[in-house]
């Protein structure tokens, strides 16, 4: 399950892209939190702290209970998305969404695949159709991962969302049909055979349009290039 | 088999701009581990391709790569030792447009070692500097 951490955050009065490049170089990270049981509000946490959280947690869906200064009353949240600088690998922006502890929450938990598939040693591959399940449960119940046995799939066997043993009180929204994993058979690259390689660059080479314009265009400069050379005999 | 489109709405196209990082294409989406682009450039069909094999090669017909990246656009050149003029030259070649942050590939179904070491030959066919990056969460 979940862990539901302590989080203390600030108010943030600014906005706009200069301030917020002022705000993340003085090591905060820009946020803002909002759902039915708390007002929009901007907000700015403190970056070292929210790393250390987000390292430490087995999936992307994160509950904290926000201590906002100024406000007495606590707000539990979850990390709804968070935005990353996908080329020097820093969180931009953080959204919290406001919940009830009372009432169920959607989100996407990560499927964790345990064990080798028997089918591996037969030569397939196994491979993750989803990587994630759609679940719907109370707060307290949010699991981190989904963890599937799979070492029992042979060739061509597959995870159905059916086969994924759900904690008590998740629920899932997506069809029990819909395949998560399977264990696919290799697709076997044929080799060009170097005769067949050589007959099929010919015609291409011949086909090819650039080649084709080139030989005439070469031909009509050499006639261009002598009707000077004859003017000046004359 | 040649990478390139099956039909396009214009035979030629214009240089475009590479400005900026890549807002699409820049995160883990199939695969557990990727190569990423560090630099903005134009990659050729055949380089990609290069690229593809290097990789299933390693892997020997172990896990499953994904390329991210599709040479949509077409360049022209004119023909040697013609004069400026006389309009666009003809379609010689077709690129991706490769932005800093684009997932060029993905590969799953292996351990980070290997996969670490396929996307490090297939980093070696092409000119840009990239770097290895795995979802979160991937072991």
């Amino acid at each position: 399950m979940a862990t539901i951490l302590d989080l203390s955050v600030s108010k943030r009065e600014t906005s706009g892209k200069r301030a917020m490049g002022r705000l993340r170089r003085a090591g905060s990270i820009p946020a803002i939190v909002y759902g039915r049981t708390h007002a929009s509000t901007t907000l700015q946490v403190d970056g070292k702290t929210f790393n250390r959280i987000v390292e430490h947690s087995a999936s992307d869906n994160i509950l904290v209970t926000l201590r906002i200064e100024g406000e007495a009353k606590e707000q539990l949240a979850l990390v709804q998305e968070m935005q990353h600088d996908h080329l020097k690998g820093g969180i931009l922006h953080i959204d919290f969404h406001a919940i009830s502890a009372d009432e169920e929450i959607h989100a996407e938990v990560p499927v964790d695949l345990v064990g080798t598939p028997a089918g591996i040693k037969q030569g397939g591959v196994l491979e993750y159709i989803h990587h994630t399940l759609e679940v719907r449960c109370l707060p307290k119940n949010l699991p981190d991962k989904l963890p599937v046995d799979v070492s029992h799939l042979n060739l061509n066997d597959s995870v159905h969302v059916r086969d994924i043993p759900l904690p008590e009180g998740v629920k899932t929204r997506m069809d029990g049909d819909v395949v998560i994993a399977m264990v696919a058979e290799p697709k076997v690259e044929a080799e060009p055979e170097p005769a067949a390689a050589a007959a099929a660059a010919t015609p291409a080479a011949g086909a090819a349009p650039a080649a084709g314009a080139a030989a005439p265009a070469a031909g009509a400069a050499a006639p261009a290039a002598a009707a000077p050379a004859a003017a000046k005999k004359k | 088999m040649a990478l390139l489109p099956s039909r396009t709405k214009f035979r030629k196209s214009q240089r475009g701009s590479r400005a900026g990082n890549a807002t699409r294409g820049n995160k883990i989406d199939f695969g557990e581990f990727g190569l990423q682009s560090l630099d903005r450039g134009w990659l050729k069909n055949n380089q990609i391709e290069a690229c593809r094999v290097a990789i299933t090669r390693f892997l020997k017909r172990k896990g499953k790569v994904f390329i991210r990246i599709f040479p949509h656009k077409p360049v022209t050149a004119r023909p040697p030792e013609t004069r400026m003029g006389k309009g666009k030259g003809s379609p010689e070649f077709w690129v991706a447009v490769i932005f800093p942050g684009t997932v060029l590939f993905e590969i799953s179904g292996v351990n980070e070692a290997t996969a670490r070491d396929a996307c490090r030959l297939a980093a070696a066919k092409i000119g840009i500097r990239t770097r290895f990056i795995a979802r979160h969460g991937a072991h």
